[in-house]
């Protein structure tokens, strides 16, 4: 035997514990400080007493003890390969349209003069093929789950389409008895009653909406093209509909708004609908020169500056193995750890930074469409023409067979050695390994802002653990 | 020695979906 490599822990001083987890199966454990010291014994072999056998059995159930390295990787390997083959779930993201009525300087979208006169936006007939394709996939795959998102752009700048999707896969799946959840990834600002109550009865289960701090910030953050705010009339269309839809909160900071954000959480917090939000998520944005305008009808996937060198405007990643990267990226992480904790003394579910990935990028059955029914193996990759993998109406071209051989055999984690939080990073962001260095299969690393959530996750566990013992 | 079990191994993992960007996962409805 000898100790998995996913193993991680946390030490407790005030406790006189440590926090034990294995990223690999989720185990978590609370322990006296000898325990890790007999993991760490059991390197060396030697012999136990049955006190310390009982502990080496209970970590072993738990694969904080392994048989072998090799083993190991093994079981990663078809973790992995589990997820990519996973049939349990169909899920298409539709980009009815790149347009936005939004004008938010940090967006990745697009730039902010007459680039909606030239967004692309899915017309009736593409949606028609759409929903084709998709009754394909539902035949072939027989998912107990179908999950789809309206996302753009702004989607509900292309209601037609969301409607006719929405009520084609509705009788798609009830006609094959699968359980269709539809999510719609908003800006908000188009999101009436009528809306809701017409996707409700359809299957709508999520809407996401995004603020970017208190009104003030928000309103300065992200105006409407005319510049107007657009914070009051979002709330107002939130409290409209929250009795009906779950809501989750996102938000974009950076180092002049992060400041905003209890702020934000205190007016949240003080909705009548409040119970209604069931998560908020916040993510840093990073900005390091002005952003340059992009070809017109298209989503630039990086800033890009003179002689095409990133300009780490959009990402919020560092580059490269083993956490070197900017120090820009590793002080928004630790923004982002104080949000969460911000978030959590507010009282609304949030992510708790280590439970992560991998993400449905390395799923067979997950699909992007784009406006111009492309298939894309992510979102972010959906404005780069040779990123796509496919279109809907099923045509062969070299380049898109070509690319998804790509995408099938993404992995870079592989480079990521033995570190712990593989199995739940999987080699980060691949949209922000190809933006910043053009290689989707180099990983991008946040093992830090992985270690200060490590950290924060065991605080939590032992007050629970506290609270349920007294 | 002290040892308290605060979660057990799972068998089958399951990835958790989240995207630093673009899409996440709604909470799954309740029951």
């Amino acid at each position: 035997m000898q100790p998995s490599m996913f193993n991680v822990q946390v030490p407790l001083p005030d406790r006189n514990e440590v926090f034990m987890m294995n990223t690999f199966t989720d185990a978590q454990l609370l322990v006296s400080p000898d325990v890790p010291a007999l993991v760490d014994r059991v390197c060396h072999g030697g012999s136990y007493t049955d006190e310390e056998r009982d502990t080496l059995q209970a970590l072993s159930e738990n694969g904080f003890l392994v048989n072998s390295r090799a083993e190991e990787r093994q079981a990663l390997s078809n973790f992995f390969r589990s997820v990519r083959e996973d049939r349990e779930q169909l899920r298409v993201t539709v980009l009815t349209t790149l347009q936005c009525n939004f004008a938010c300087d940090y967006c990745i979208q697009g730039d902010h003069d007459d680039h909606n006169l030239f967004g692309n936006k899915m017309s009736m007939a593409q949606a028609e093929q759409v929903a084709s394709w998709i009754e394909g996939r539902l035949d072939e795959l027989a998912p107990p789950v179908f999950v789809l998102t309206f996302f753009g752009g702004e989607p509900l700048l292309n209601l037609p389409v969301v409607y006719f999707l929405a009520e084609r896969c509705h009788a798609l799946a009830a006609a094959r008895g699968i359980t269709l959840r539809i999510s719609i990834i908003t800006n908000g600002l188009l999101l009436t009653k009528e809306v809701v109550d017409r996707l409700v009865p359809l299957g709508l289960t999520g809407v996401k909406i995004t603020l970017d701090g208190d009104k003030e910030t928000h309103d300065r953050m992200r105006p409407l093209r005319g510049r107007q705010g657009t914070f009051d009339r979002i709330v107002e269309n939130v409290r409209k509909i929250a009795d009906q839809v779950p809501i989750t909160i996102g938000g974009n900071f950076d180092e002049t708004t992060v400041d905003s954000y209890p702020a934000l959480l205190d007016f949240l917090r003080e909705q009548a609908w409040a119970d209604q939000v069931v998560r908020v998520n916040f993510k840093p944005i990073i900005r390091t020169a002005p952003a340059p305008r992009a070809p017109k009808g298209v989503i630039p996937l990086a800033l890009v500056g003179a002689g095409d060198k990133p300009l780490g405007g959009a990402c919020m990643t560092s580059a490269g193995a083993g956490g070197g990267g900017c120090d820009s990226c590793h002080q928004l992480d630790d923004k982002l750890e104080f949000l969460r904790d911000e978030t959590r003394k507010h009282g609304f579910p949030t992510s708790d930074g280590v439970h992560m990935g991998p993400c449905e990028i390395h799923r067979r059955h997950a699909w992007s469409v784009s406006p111009d029914g492309s298939l894309f193996a992510c979102p972010g990759f959906a404005a780069e023409p040779t990123q796509a993998i496919g279109h809907v109406d099923g045509r062969h071209e070299a380049r898109r067979a070509a690319s998804a051989e790509r995408f099938d055999a993404l992995a870079a984690y592989r480079v990521c050695g033995d570190c712990a939080f593989v199995p739940v990073c999987a080699g980060g962001c691949s949209v922000a390994s190809y933006s910043e260095l053009g290689d989707m299969n180099t990983p991008t690393c946040h093992k830090t802002s992985f270690e200060s959530a490590l950290i924060s996750l065991a605080r939590t566990v032992a007050s629970n653990q506290a609270a349920t013992t007294h | 020695m002290k040892i308290t079990v605060v979660k057990k191994a799972v068998e089958t993992k399951k990835p958790a979906n989240y995207c630093p960007w673009f899409i996440e996962d709604p909470p799954a409805p309740k029951k």
